[in-house]
């Protein structure tokens, strides 16, 4: 039987330890922040009328039928706010690979699995309470610069584009997922180098398919609807599980104190 | 109890450890002696239920290390080589976050936890991060840590490492006041001198087991009794006197007017010595048996 009260305990140990460490802070609240305020507010403030042409906007208008009436700025925008939103998509597989390199690496390199391993915790007890180590406190950030973004696409825009069953869908399912999956994924490179800096350098790999979604939605190659979300969803949460699995045979006593180097 | 048979633990082609068996009694305090890379660590992580042995049986208070490793961890301490502890938290964090995690209910853990921070003369540091603490002060938590709980056997590797003197003592002392608690203490240790004052049992470990007794039968099986007895003068006559006992008495050598002599049995044959020389005209000053120390006999036995 799994006591998830240990589970919370690490869990809160570990964000308790990563808190206090200034920087992991600013990594993980800067790039939503930037991402849902700074950088729309720039696109806002820098994009010229005379850059968009007519064939364009008579595009655009097709997808924002509200927008019909608007003036081509902000015909334009629209666009390519709502196509940034997929920004959500990959900030969830970016900040777990942060947080997890210090939950699995910093442990490791402190030597503080030992002490921790010769108490009566379970091996998925302890793992389920590092995946809830990363995963809260990335998931929550996400959340809100969402709440932020959508809010300001609102008051820019007049209405909210991202109020929707297929973004709602996207933030409730393939972030959470995504999350999960580059837990996972972190977890098995920490079984493999001794560096936190290695550990994120490697980690960061899980980002790539999500920037392939974010690239390809931006120009226009494909555009995310429910069926697809569906889809990447039971993509995602096959290759979570999978690596939920793997990390939890590489996550085993013998294997962190005597391979884990 | 701590019942080990014929533990065996080999890492991929290494064998790090070779068919050990020995039985630790309730209270005792057993040093594991070895060279580095003789499987001091191994072993206790084995009896800890952390790692698996390849072969052999160990049991600790009666359950199995390979089935029951779960319970056997809640009734255990264990003080790694390093000490672990959590730099980014303060000094009652890192006890409180072990002592929920062992399920201790939160009345005794905060009592606990001010006790032995008392005990160790700690209780001011409480508030203050580990990264700020120096070594000694870490392993001393360390060892809170492993106590929070208050688990009947103890199991502490290489406890007073790179501590200073006065540090170490202390560690020392706690830990023999912990074997009057009736708690069963397993050492590991390169510190000679810290074994010798402080365990009643030693193993000496290369791979195998290559020696196991109290230090004084150790003493007994690797080294022949030395005597030595201190006369005002010492004349030929005296020492020709001691060719009776020639097949119990042995002598060594002769230092201005002392004698140092090999005796089989001294409680048996001292007696005898003294007569015989009293009865040649000596006045005897001393009779004092030398012993050796545990470094002499770990040295003995390990190079063998």
């Amino acid at each position: 039987m799994i006591d998830l009260r240990r589970s919370f305990l690490i869990s809160k140990k570990d964000i308790q330890e990563i808190y206090r460490r200034k920087y992991i802070i600013i990594s993980v609240f800067v790039l939503p922040v930037a991402f849902s305020i700074i950088f729309p507010i720039l696109l806002i403030l820098l994009v010229n009328s005379n850059s968009i042409n007519e064939s364009q906007v008579i595009r655009l208008r097709e997808i924002f039928p509200e927008l019909v009436y608007a003036e081509p700025k902000k015909i334009f925008l629209s666009y390519i706010l709502e196509s940034l939103t997929t920004i959500f998509i990959i900030l969830p597989a970016i900040l777990p690979s942060i947080l997890a390199s210090y939950s699995f690496v910093g442990e490791k390199t402190n030597k503080s699995f030992e002490p921790l391993l010769s108490t009566p915790i379970k091996e998925l007890e302890l793992l389920l309470g590092k995946y809830l180590a990363c995963f809260i406190p990335v998931i929550i950030p996400i959340y809100l610069s969402f709440i932020l973004y959508s809010h300001l696409l609102n008051g820019f825009i007049g209405f909210n584009p991202l109020l929707n069953l297929k973004w709602i869908l996207a933030l409730l399912t393939v972030a959470p997922l995504y999350s999960i999956l580059s837990i996972g994924f972190n977890v098995l490179i920490s079984s493999k180098v001794s560096d936190i800096r290695s550990a994120q350098q490697l980690g960061g790999l899980i980002v790539l398919p999500s920037l392939l979604i974010f690239f390809s939605s931006l120009f226009g190659l494909t555009k995310l609807d429910i069926s697809k979300i569906l889809i990447l969803d039971l993509g995602l949460a096959l290759a979570a599980l999978l690596l939920f699995y793997i990390s939890s045979k590489v996550f085993s006593r013998e294997e962190i104190l005597v391979r884990w180097r | 109890m701590i019942e080990v048979q014929g533990l065996t633990k080999w890492f991929d082609k290494h064998l790090a450890v070779d068919d050990l068996s020995f039985v630790v009694e309730k209270g005792e305090i057993f040093g594991l002696l070895g060279p580095n890379g003789a499987g001091k660590t191994t072993t206790i992580r084995m009896l800890c239920g952390l790692i698996k042995p390849t072969s052999g049986k160990a049991y600790v208070d009666g359950l199995n290390v390979v089935h029951n490793g779960s319970e056997i961890r809640g009734k255990i301490g264990y003080v790694p080589e390093v000490d672990g502890l959590y730099d980014a938290l303060t000094v009652y964090e890192n006890l409180e976050f072990f002592g929920k995690i062992y399920g201790v209910n939160k009345i005794k853990l905060r009592r606990n936890i001010e006790d032995f921070l008392k005990l160790l003369d700690l209780w001011d540091e409480r508030n203050r991060y580990i990264s700020e603490l120096s070594k000694g002060v870490r392993r001393k938590i360390a060892i809170i840590r492993a106590l929070i709980h208050e688990p009947d056997y103890l199991f502490l590797d290489e406890p007073t490492i790179g501590l200073d003197p006065l540090s170490a003592k202390l560690v020392r002392d706690f830990i023999v006041n912990l074997r009057k608690e009736g708690k069963t203490i397993i050492l590991s240790t390169h510190n000679l001198d810290e074994a010798e004052r402080v365990c009643n049992k030693i193993a000496i470990l290369k791979t195998n087991l290559i020696a196991l007794g109290t230090p004084k039968s150790l003493s007994s099986k690797y080294f022949s009794r030395i005597v030595t007895i201190e006369l005002t003068t010492l004349e030929e006559s005296m020492v020709n006197s001691l060719k009776e006992l020639e097949e119990e008495v042995r002598i060594i050598k002769i230092e201005g007017n002392s004698l140092i002599l090999q005796v089989k049995e001294p409680e048996k044959v001292n007696p005898m010595v003294i007569e015989l020389l009293v009865k040649a005209g000596a006045k005897i000053l001393y009779v004092k048996e030398v012993k050796p120390t545990l470094e002499e006999i770990y040295l003995k036995v390990i190079r063998k």
